[in-house]
């Protein structure tokens, strides 16, 4: 865990490929098993009209203003019993296993500051905001979700 | 303990419930804020879900109350109804969206991973009823709560019975 | 007078001696029920558990001795359905799904609008679905608000949100999205408010077309590893008491435009403590006439004890925060409600879903009800 020390938290996310077996990538999967796996799947697949796809495509929402913020502020992410560094390396983590290739060349990872900061705000019209932030990926990128 | 003893006619469940009281969430959350990090989680990829290491011992009967996978189930156990503590009976859809939790395995002292997910598609099983709650939370956290019918996004949402899945063992 | 006794006696007497056959039934007979129902009266959920496409609801009279006399009437209440009644019109809603093959096949969700008296449906709202949450513990997932004109149902898919229908026009007018959050506990002229994943509330105003007018977010104030709070209360006089599972209530006003949580307080004593008294049930609170707070609760309880059978009822006057009674139950028993009026009844569901009448203040065992056909009689909703 890296707690407080913001640097060797970085140097573990940056290490994350080449180390998967590294003690956060474990309790960050095991965090996203407890607290996100029974509504979006063991591989982020979710289930067609009910939670949204997630693997190869929330990469996507990186790309567009307001997504990076979106994708904390729903209320599973937000409202999870877990601290802010746990919350951004279980996000780390899931853009990293579920949507790789979709994230921005520039993606920097979250930080337990950052998550702090959105998580305060959570989001209520959720299902609005993420049909307008739908509509702007199809605009800026051409994809359309699988539905 | 649960409610219905009548109808699973077995009242001896209550004794070994009383007595065997644990708080487990919070002890969960002791162990992975202060614990050491040594990962016993022996999958690290989401997309390779592999069995744990068999425990050195799973005691118990599946189809009691009892059985410790059944910490916080409520509902029909699939042992009693054609299926296993983790296949479904034959016929039913296993419902994808579920909710997870912890319970700890006498038989090794570990603390496991458990997915709940019931078996749909078909009118209630009826044997084998079952509620114990251990970590289970009220329906305004449903990630943590057995009180919804979780036959959801499967064919038809009726609810047949429950199955509890091993997914890892709690990092310690 | 005396002459007219006389003459009822001989006329009776010529009856008999007339003829002893029984005089010719009237044909098609069909009973109804008094309006408004007497105090003594009870709706019983029967969620048929292990049969939960027939799952219905009870009329009952829980003076009745036996089931010819405790029983007045049913009306279904298809897999886990929901149930709530008007107060200003003799109108009862049934939030209910059916499939056209048993368990499988196309899905229909509607609310089913019954008369009180007839105890046919006299109205339906077809829903598109499914979306409404399935669950056994159902009050509190349809409630009505602004004098009855709304009614809000709960959905879970599992994206939480609220419908709201609108009972003058008996159509659905909008859904209000909850970032997840349980329960519509009704606030204040025309809104509700819900309890949310991370321990905070929501609270939406609505207009007169339902659309929200306003929405408050109240933060986060209890900790729902150490002591949550039942999404169960008994609501008096505009104030939530919600039981928690250590053992404090909560208050929560509903007053305004937005929940406000208030003091919250123990249920127990020093010795209750040391015994781990703790409120538990389906359904573990309820208030009578004269405003007191009655709690289920059982001994030796911990982590995962929150639903378990209770054996006593206590009973709090909510302004001194005092137990007033203990009520030692003759079974435990699962959930209860209490009846209206000045000798209120506690009416509970033992564990073996039998119902135990109860005297509400003196806390005397007063009836007995069972041998009413194998159900799950989970849930008692004394009339309003
Ligand atoms: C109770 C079910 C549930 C749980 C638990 C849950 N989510 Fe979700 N999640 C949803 C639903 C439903 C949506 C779709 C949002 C909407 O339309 O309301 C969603 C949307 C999302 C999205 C946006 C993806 C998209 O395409 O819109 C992300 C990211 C996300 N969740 C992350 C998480 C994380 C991280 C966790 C755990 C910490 C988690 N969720 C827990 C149900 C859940």
């Amino acid at each position: 865990m890296c707690t407080g020390i913001r640097n060797a938290c970085l140097v573990v996310l940056l290490s994350w490929g080449a180390n998967a077996g590294a003690a956060d990538d474990m309790l960050a999967r095991q965090n996203y098993i407890l607290n996100c796996q029974g509504c979006h799947l063991p591989d982020g697949s979710g289930s067609k009209g009910n939670v949204p796809k997630m693997n190869d495509f929330v990469g996507y929402f990186l790309h567009v203003p307001g997504g990076r913020e979106f994708i904390v502020q729903v209320p599973g992410a937000a409202n999870a019993p877990i601290s802010d560094q746990e919350l951004a390396d279980v996000m780390n983590w899931l853009l990293l296993n579920f949507s790789k290739k979709e994230l921005p060349a520039s993606f920097e990872p979250y930080s337990a500051a950052e998550i702090g900061r959105l998580r305060r705000e959570p989001l209520i019209e959720v299902h609005d905001r993420r049909n307008e932030l739908i509509a702007q990926i199809r605009d800026k990128l051409g994809v359309t979700e699988d539905k | 303990m649960n409610w219905l003893d009548k109808l699973t006619e077995n009242v001896s469940r209550n004794v070994a419930k009383t007595s065997s009281r644990r708080g487990f969430l919070g002890g969960l959350g002791a162990m992975i804020a202060g614990g050491s990090l040594i990962p016993l989680l022996p999958v690290a990829r989401a997309d390779a879900m592999k069995q744990p290491e068999p425990p050195t011992a799973d005691p118990g009967d599946p189809a009691t109350c009892d059985y410790w996978r059944n910490c916080a189930i409520d509902g029909y156990l699939c042992s009693c109804c054609g299926g296993s503590v983790n296949s479904c009976p034959p016929g039913t859809e296993m419902s994808a969206i579920t909710w997870i939790g912890t319970c700890k395995n006498p038989g090794d002292g570990k603390d496991y991973i458990i997915s709940y997910n019931d078996c749909c598609g078909k009118a209630p099983c009826g044997s084998c009823f079952c509620n114990r709650n251990e970590g289970d939370r009220p329906t305004y956290r449903p990630h943590t709560s057995n009180d919804y019918n979780w036959c959801i996004g499967t064919k038809s949402q009726a609810y047949h019975c429950t199955v509890n899945i091993i997914l890892g063992v709690a990092i310690k | 007078m005396f002459r007219q006794l006389l003459r009822l006696v001989l006329l009776s007497g010529i009856t008999l001696a007339a003829s002893a056959e029984l005089a010719r039934d009237e044909l098609g007979k069909v009973e109804t029920l008094p309006l408004p129902y007497p105090n003594d009266w009870v709706i019983v959920h029967d969620v048929a558990f292990d049969h939960m496409s027939l799952g219905k609801f009870i009329v009952m009279d829980i003076n009745g001795k036996k089931i010819s006399e405790f029983f007045k009437g049913s009306f279904d209440g298809g897999n886990l359905a929901a149930f709530a009644q008007a107060s200003k019109k003799p109108e009862m809603y049934v939030l209910e799904h059916y499939y056209d093959r048993g368990a499988r096949g196309n899905r229909t969700d509607l609310v089913t609008i019954y008369d009180k008296a007839t105890l046919m449906p006299v109205d339906e709202i077809v829903l598109t679905g499914p979306k409404r949450a399935e669950m056994l513990v159902s009050k509190f997932i349809i409630s009505l608000i602004d004098d009855e004109k709304f009614l809000l149902l709960y959905n879970f898919t599992p994206a939480t949100f609220v419908t709201v229908i609108d009972l003058v026009k008996r159509e659905v007018v909008n859904e209000v999205q909850l970032p997840t959050c349980a329960g519509i506990y009704p606030t204040g002229k025309r809104g509700f408010s819900s309890i949310c994943s991370n321990a905070s509330m929501i609270s939406f105003q609505l207009d007169k077309n339902g659309k929200v007018a306003k929405q408050s977010k109240i933060d986060p104030f209890f900790d729902i590893e150490k002591d949550a709070l039942f999404e169960r209360p008994a609501i008096i006089d505009g104030v939530g008491y919600f039981p928690s599972f250590a053992g404090n209530v909560q208050e929560i006003n509903l007053q305004g435009d937005a929940a406000e949580p208030g003091e919250k307080w123990s249920l127990l004593g020093t010795e209750d403590k040391s015994k781990n008294w703790r409120p538990g049930g389906a359904w573990l609170a309820a208030t009578d006439s004269a405003k007191r707070l009655y709690v289920m609760m059982h001994e030796n309880g911990g982590e995962g004890s929150h639903d378990n059978p209770g054996s006593e009822i206590w009973v709090f006057d909510t302004g001194r925060k005092a137990r007033v009674n203990r009520i030692p139950l003759t079974l435990p028993a699962i959930a209860f409600d209490i009846t209206a009026g000045d000798s209120p009844k506690i009416v509970a569901t033992n564990v073996e879903m039998n119902l135990e009448v109860y005297d509400a203040a003196s806390g005397e065992h007063v009836n007995t009800i069972k041998d009413f056909y194998h159900s799950w009689p989970l849930l008692v909703y004394a009339s309003p």
